[in-house]
């Protein structure tokens, strides 16, 4: 099988880095170019990485590669739909970041046009390839703990704005200025847009799709962001789970530009903790650990050193059968729209302050 | 070990066609009808960031490895010691010398060993778990700058990711490996070390160097 010739675009996402060694890696692809936003991102990612021919834009990277089979939109929520048209009439299939957009007419155009171009778009959800999630669905599937009564999740991680400022800016990561309610000078675009993870994860995990959606913003712990970086979200499914989800950015960061050591003060800068509670017991589970602990350089702050980063292998081996194949990825584009719509919910209750059913 | 050369199968197909090793046992794989030595330990991931920690100058100037390891009555304290001396080794990329051990009967040795580079490490080995028990074990590197640990502060047994809670009792499981999914973290670093040897000659001389270091060692 010849190996899909794959580049990737604007490289301003918090994600961008995890694709270096997979897309090296993995011999049945063959990275081919890049294209970057701007100069700080080009010059960033070209201390990163040898090798790889770097463009200024899209259309002049897909110009200079017409043998482009497949792209990586790494880029800010606000350039998705842009880039997805780019790509669906060239005929190139697409691996999208977690958010392909909160404007649910521009989700539905994306649909539209990478169907009737026949192309692959995959959404990247990547707890789907992550170990210990296989391992809860495996426990759970297994019976052992009985029907679920009830989800429980964080997706909690320091806040990534420092280093990628769209996801601090309402217009480029929620699409629009809108502000979080009458009473409240904040707008869409924070810490929930960061985190679709866990509201995908109940809806895989369950077979259900959301209910009642209760969601509420608290303080900020960042009070210079105008964009929300606090909140919890509760409410059920429709086969009755109960679930509680923490989406916030509650782990504090120093604000630097690129990350890299030191980044988190907080000691684990990432968590994903799923807890199930069935008619016959629980299970707990910490999708990113354990791991190894030191207190050294640079800051000499206690610290967790992160022995999970098998994701993107799982993801990429999926998006590739699934050009390969003509198969239909399990993180489509249909599949992840009702858990956008759960995401828009949760600001229409923080809105309201009423919960939502959908 | 059907598992672990299906595992070992897998990664080489998809990385590397053509090549081709076949697992003997947890400790040799054969390439090209010559048998490898295998010291998967090294390949567990706790290990490799340990040693990078050091590597990338986190930690400075590290002054001592302390070990502990309490492992099943079945296991031959010989074995942990083995494996805990290379695993000192591994991390600060020096090569290890017993220096002293102090015997408790014949499944209890507190070993004293130095390093090239003059780190001092202490290994305490024990054989004295219930078969029902989950392996204990526990690898601090102190520095002046820094101190690393495989396991978090205030804990004395290793945490697990997974932990399901019924009528039957309590299961706890640790999955790191998505390509080598259902292989025990133990299993999982025996392949991952035999397919090392197999697409880097250069490793595979690497680890019969050790082994041999280990081979001489008093243990």
């Amino acid at each position: 099988m010849k190996p899909i010739k794959i580049a990737m675009m604007s490289m301003t996402h918090g994600h961008t880095r995890k694709y270096y060694q997979v897309l090296r890696d993995n011999p049945k692809l063959d990275w081919v170019a890049v294209s970057t936003e701007n100069e700080t991102v080009k010059k960033n990612f070209l201390n990163s990485v040898s090798g790889i021919p770097c463009y200024d834009s899209p259309e002049e990277m897909l110009t200079a590669h017409p043998e482009i089979e497949a792209v990586v939109l790494a880029s800010a929520n606000s350039e998705h739909l842009k880039q997805v048209r780019l790509c669906a009439e060239r005929g190139i299939h697409i691996l999208s970041m977690k958010i392909p957009t909160f404007d649910m007419e521009e989700y539905d155009e994306m649909i539209a046009i990478t169907e009737k171009a026949g192309v692959v778009c995959q959404v990247e959800l990547e707890m789907h390839y992550n170990p210990v999630v296989m391992r809860l669905w495996e426990e759970y599937a297994s019976g052992k703990i009985g029907k679920m009564k009830a989800f429980q999740a964080t997706n909690i991680t320091l806040s990534p704005v420092w280093a990628f400022p769209w996801q601090g800016v309402p217009e480029e990561s929620y699409g629009k200025r809108i502000p979080l309610s009458e009473t409240d000078s904040r707008f869409r675009g924070g810490a929930l847009c960061d985190h679709p993870h866990i509201f995908d994860m109940i809806r895989h995990m369950t077979g259900s799709e959301f209910a009642t959606i209760y969601a509420r913003v608290a303080p900020n712990i960042r009070p210079d962001l105008e964009v929300e970086d606090m909140l919890t979200v509760v409410g059920t499914m429709q086969d009755g789970t109960a679930f509680s989800l923490d989406p916030s950015w509650s782990r504090m960061e120093e604000r630097i530009s690129v990350p890299g050591p030191g980044w988190e003060v907080f000691p684990k800068r990432m968590e994903v903790n799923i807890t199930l509670h069935g008619e016959k017991g629980s299970i707990l589970s910490d999708c990113f650990g354990p791991n190894v602990y030191h207190n050294g350089g640079p800051d000499d702050r206690y610290t967790v050193q992160y022995t999970y980063f098998d994701e993107w292998v799982g993801l990429i081996d999926e998006f590739v059968e699934c050009i390969r194949e003509g198969k239909q990825p399990k993180i489509n584009l249909r599949w992840h729209k009702k858990t956008v719509e759960a995401m828009n919910a949760c600001y229409e209750s923080i809105r309201t302050g009423k919960a939502v059913t959908l | 070990m059907e598992k672990l050369q299906k595992g070992l199968t897998f990664l080489l197909e998809k990385y590397a066609p053509g090549k081709s090793a076949v697992l003997k046992s947890r400790e040799a794989v054969e390439l090209d009808g010559v048998e490898i030595p295998l010291l998967p330990w090294r390949c567990q991931r706790r290990f490799t960031e340990l040693r990078d920690l050091v590597r990338q100058g986190r930690l400075e100037d590290v002054s001592v490895i302390r070990v502990s390891h309490i492992a099943h009555r079945s296991t031959p304290v010989s074995a942990i010691l083995r494996r805990e001396l290379d695993i000192c080794a591994f991390l600060l990329d020096s090569p290890a010398k017993v220096e002293y051990k102090a015997w408790g009967g014949d499944t209890v040795c507190n070993m004293v060993a130095t390093l090239e580079n003059g780190v001092v490490c202490t290994i305490e080995a024990a054989a004295t778990l219930p078969p029902s028990a989950t392996v204990i074990d526990k690898h601090e590197i102190i520095a002046r700058r820094g101190v690393a640990c495989d396991r978090a502060v205030d804990t004395q047994v290793p945490l697990q990711s997974v932990y399901v809670f019924t009528e039957d009792g309590e299961e706890a499981y640790t999955d790191t490996d998505y390509e080598l999914y259902g292989l025990s973290e133990e299993d999982a670093a025996v392949v991952r070390q035999a397919f090392l040897a197999a697409v880097d000659a250069e490793y595979a001389k690497t680890l019969c160097t050790a082994a041999e270091a280990l081979g001489r060692a008093d243990i």
